[in-house]
């Protein structure tokens, strides 16, 4: 069966790609059954426009002249060491099958993306973009000539089929996503021409541009109507549609269609990234093999085609063997799915096999602990509503302690909030009752009537001990959080407070928390980009780490879950201003209004943060940059050095 | 013996049926459900979902009927259609995932009983023999200690001795460069230099078992007065024990073999996973990881079946070569 499947994907590559797909296997052959490897680089001077491997196949016939494939005005990229050399398979590794951040990260593509700072959106895909001054109106227009990766036209009618067939059909997508709602319906979508593409929210949504530049979202926007209309009963008789599902094993056609639109492990899908998956991990080989788009429309400013480097080939290991593999010098260019633990062992490796380690800002996220401010326990509620109450365990942590044992004082110190890297930044913020006193914390605790018991541990009002449990899932990729949290345990026992430690399965974890069945969460806060992430600050769902009830309420209008208290409406309010405002100005307000509440409240107590994340990048790779960019999801992770301008070294 | 064998059949049957309901129940037991873990696992992206688009996505896929309806709708879409389901996680027919999975999973399976064979039969065989001599004691306590050394753990020292001093990629049953490439004879030598070290460690473990038992046999035969009586009548002792006791010692491993069937499916998930084999292993542990409800039920009913079938396999041989378990129990 793998066999056969295998074989099948070959061949139809072969007919896709003719000569071209044999140069690869005959290359492969070469290299790997002779010792030495041929120079891939041969004839590919600065001169050459495009690969190598694509020239053979336009000499081949079998794809049109480099200028036939290209946009009338490609996106020009600035290459960061100069003229490249094209060629190589880049190694990458990473743990878990299904997931496609290889893709996101190296072929990301979208309308907008975002700028090499990252705090703002080049047009990409769109030449052109503008929106009305209140934040309803979203005009793009195309380049000329897009092509998807089998040569087929990009236009406005690919985006109106994501819009209406897809994004707006509550059978595939039955929930408006976040980024995807207008108050109770869904945006509309209209094509004017074929370059044009207008979307219409009635209400204002401030964080359009942000989701476009997001690699994970913008992408969705992206469907090639020509190939998936076929498995859409809009467009193709239903029976047909049906029949195929059936034979493909599915239950419903959305399920089929869904299968056939992931870019992950469908490699037929045509694509507009700058790479295609040509055998996806999903099979028993649990390998990706991804190829260059030769319909790439982006270029150096010497005019060659992007990217430079041809394949990239993805395994998928056990974290052990990933690490080991790293340490190895295995893998070409990686940062996600490395640990800031084994950095050591990079270190150690890194001269004898032929790699760097770089330290990459990880996504400002710090170790934290968030009080479960609905807590179904009436006086808990109460105390933990107080911030007094919060200000007190702040005080009584040690946090110069804490870093000194369990990072080496490399570690980051403050509170859990957006840093100078963010837009919400409110100068002065992070640094409220993060200095360790004993004598605040128990006089606040004294204030607020917490007697001692004849044994020192302080009692509730109720009369009860007052004893606290922290939920966390257990893991050791960042700062260890049992070694954390037994450090807590015992600065808090000084003021009288009992803290046990409940580690848990992240399943679980997920399930008590929407359950509100906590008292404290234990959890990594990110303080940078919460705007495209409210659940650490903002209880907007079930999923909220500080109140789930109160995200439940809000989530379903009021209709289930606990009515919040002022506060906590009054930062609701300002999430819903930041979503919906007109301006950016009104946007930020609302997004410094939250963080300065939380500030002046520390609802979530920081303890400490990573001092780096570490990416290992090989010696004959170059272009990765090592200003210390951030290493995060919303930029795409490694996409954030524009992974299409890196290249191999000369052999 | 047609008696017996028609009565051996019949127990299979509700054997089985109960079988079927345990896994699908072991597999609900957890609290959460699919969809729970994949808010988890995207929360650990930093991603979120969106709550109603859960609550939909829940109804869609049955998640809150009761008990009975879900087990309905999985059993006799197997039984009527040969349908396992569709796996959440891979969005992937079960079935294509398990098939795809299953050379390299029995290949390896294979492998390992040819491997833990061949080195503990000549080595029970051989500390009979000697009993009581050096070699006997070296033979039972390496046999022991490769038992007492958790594989997982043994993977991951023979991983890293592969790393540090041989520079070997470790992980995958294939170098980076066949992966995906296809069959050859490089491919196939680039796999055996991959197998060892599975084949290596799970064998071994499974070694001391087969030696004690093996030696204990031949013991219990060597003595016997056939044997002497062979040995005086001057047959040479090499002869004699291959001729003889050999063959009547080796019954219980005849008599056991369907009972490799099930152990050469689950392709030692522990170890298959701590290397990243690309067998049905790592495919289970992942699946009850996430709570891929039909993926994990799928490869545990698998399981549970040819375990069923393989103790059948094994009665009746046993059955066919002792008339007293015929007799005795039918």
């Amino acid at each position: 069966m793998t066999m056969e499947h295998r074989s099948i994907s070959r061949r139809s590559l072969l007919k896709f790609g003719g000569g071209g797909a044999a140069a690869i296997a005959i290359f492969g052959l070469t290299a790997c059954s002779e010792d030495e490897a041929p120079n891939p680089f041969d004839g590919n001077g600065a001169d050459v426009k495009e690969s190598p491997m694509l020239t053979e196949r336009v000499d081949a016939g079998e794809l049109p002249e480099l200028a036939e494939r290209l946009p009338a005005t490609p996106m020009e990229v600035e290459v960061m060491d100069g003229p490249a050399q094209y060629g190589g398979t880049l190694n990458r590794a990473q743990t878990d099958v299904g997931d496609a951040g290889a893709l996101t990260a190296f072929a990301s593509v979208g309308l907008l993306e975002w700028n090499w700072d990252s705090d703002g959106y080049l047009p990409s895909l769109a030449e052109e973009f503008t929106k009305n001054d209140t934040n309803t109106e979203f005009t793009f227009v195309l380049r000329e000539g897009l092509r998807w990766s089998d040569g087929e036209p990009f236009t406005s009618a690919d985006l109106q089929f994501t819009v209406d067939d897809v994004l707006r059909n509550e059978t595939t997508i039955p929930s408006a996503p976040f980024w995807f709602s207008d108050g109770d319906a869904r945006p509309t979508v209209e094509v004017p021409d074929e370059r044009t593409v207008i979307f219409r929210y009635t209400q204002p949504f401030a964080l359009f541009e942000k989701y476009m530049c997001h690699p994970a979202v913008s992408n969705q926007f992206l469907k090639p109507k020509h190939y998936l209309e076929q498995f859409h009963p809009t467009y193709t008789d239903q029976a047909e549609v049906d029949a195929a599902t059936a034979a493909a094993g599915f239950d419903s056609w959305d399920q089929y269609f869904g299968d056939r639109d992931n870019w992950w492990t469908n490699p037929e899908r045509p694509v507009l990234g700058a790479y295609q998956v040509v055998s996806a991990a999903n099979a028993q080989s649990g390998t990706a093999n991804l190829e260059r788009n030769p319909y790439f429309w982006k270029v150096d400013p010497d005019g060659r085609q992007l990217p430079f480097i041809d394949q990239i080939q993805v395994q998928v290991l056990a974290q052990d063997a990933l690490d080991l593999r790293a340490a190895n010098g295995d893998l070409n260019f990686q940062g996600n799915y490395l640990g800031y633990n084994s950095a050591q062992v990079y270190l150690q490796n890194a001269e004898d096999r032929g790699y760097e380690m770089l330290r990459w800002k990880n996504d400002a996220t710090l170790l934290s602990l968030c009080l479960n401010l609905s807590s179904t326990d009436e006086v808990l509620r109460e105390l933990f509503l107080e911030v007094d109450f919060r200000a007190a365990l702040s005080h009584a942590i040690d946090r110069e302690d804490l870093n000194a044992t369990l990072l080496g004082g490399l570690g980051d110190v403050r509170q859990p909030l957006a840093t100078e890297n963010s837009d919400y930044y409110v100068e002065g913020t992070g640094q409220r009752f993060i200095e360790f006193d004993l004598d605040t914390a128990n006089s606040l605790l004294d204030g607020l009537g917490l007697t001692r018991g004849a044994d020192g541990v302080r009692l509730r009002p109720d009369g009860q001990p007052l004893a606290l449990v922290v939920l966390y899932v257990d893991s050791t990729a960042g700062v260890p959080t049992a070694d954390a949290f037994t450090m807590v345990q015992r600065y808090w026992g000084e003021i009288g407070v009992t803290l046990s430690l409940r580690p848990v399965d992240p399943t679980l974890y997920a399930e008590l928390r929407s359950a509100n069945d906590f008292n404290i969460s234990g959890t990594t806060v990110p303080g940078d980009d919460f705007d495209l992430e409210p659940v650490w600050f903002i209880p907007t769902g079930a999923n909220s780490h500080s109140g789930p009830a109160y995200g439940q309420w809000y989530a379903s209008n009021g209709a289930e879950g606990m009515e919040p208290p002022a506060e906590i409406l009054a930062l609701m309010d300002n999430w819903d201003l930041l979503r919906g405002a007109a301006t950016d100005e009104e946007r930020l307000d609302a997004g410094r209004a939250i963080v300065t509440q939380h500030d002046e409240n520390v609802y979530a107590i920081g303890l400490l943060g990573l001092p780096f994340q570490p990416v290992i990048v090989t010696n004959d790779v170059r272009g990765v940059r090592d200003d210390e960019p951030k290493l995060s999801f919303y930029y795409g992770r490694e996409g954030i050095t524009k992974p299409e301008q890196i290249s191999f070294l000369p052999a | 013996m047609l008696r017996f064998t028609i009565h051996r059949i019949l127990h299979v049957i509700p054997t089985l049926i109960i079988i079927s309901v345990i896994s699908f129940f072991i597999i609900q037991l957890p609290p959460g459900d699919f969809l729970t873990t994949q808010v988890a696992a995207l929360e650990a992206q930093g991603e979120s979902i969106d709550p109603a688009q859960l609550e939909a996505l829940r109804v869609r896929y049955g998640i809150d009927d009761p008990f009975w309806i879900q087990y309905w709708k999985w059993i006799s879409n197997i039984l009527l259609h040969g349908d396992f389901g569709l796996s959440f996680q891979f969005q992937r027919p079960v079935i294509d995932l398990i098939t795809e999975r299953l050379p390299l999973t029995i290949l390896l399976g294979v492998a390992t009983l040819l491997f833990t064979w061949a080195i503990a039969l000549p080595a029970g065989i051989y500390s009979a023999i000697k009993q009581h001599s050096a070699a006997d004691y070296t033979i039972s306590v390496v046999g022991f200690i490769a038992l007492a050394v958790p594989n997982f753990l043994a993977a991951l020292v023979l991983a890293y001795i592969g790393f540090a001093y041989f520079g070997q990629s470790v992980g995958g049953l294939f170098s980076p460069e066949y992966v995906n490439a296809p069959w050859s004879l490089a491919k196939v030598g680039d796999l055996l230099e991959h197998l060892w070290i599975p084949v290596l460690v799970i064998g071994l473990a499974g070694t001391a078992g087969i030696i004690r038992t093996m030696r204990a046999n031949m013991l219990d035969e060597l003595y016997k007065p056939y044997v002497t009586t062979a040995r005086a009548k001057g047959l040479p002792e090499g002869r004699n024990i291959r001729k003889y006791p050999l063959r009547i010692a080796l019954n219980p491993f005849i008599s056991t073999v369907g009972w490799s069937i099930p152990s050469i499916f689950d392709g030692e998930v522990i170890v298959a996973t701590v290397l990243a084999l690309g067998t049905t292993g790592p495919l289970l542990l992942a699946a009850l990881k996430s709570q891929d409800m039909f993926l994990a039920g799928g490869i545990i009913l698998i399981i549970a079946v040819l375990t069923v079938v393989g103790t059948l396999i094994s009665d009746l041989l046993l059955a066919a070569v002792d008339p007293r378990v015929r007799f005795g129990k039918a």
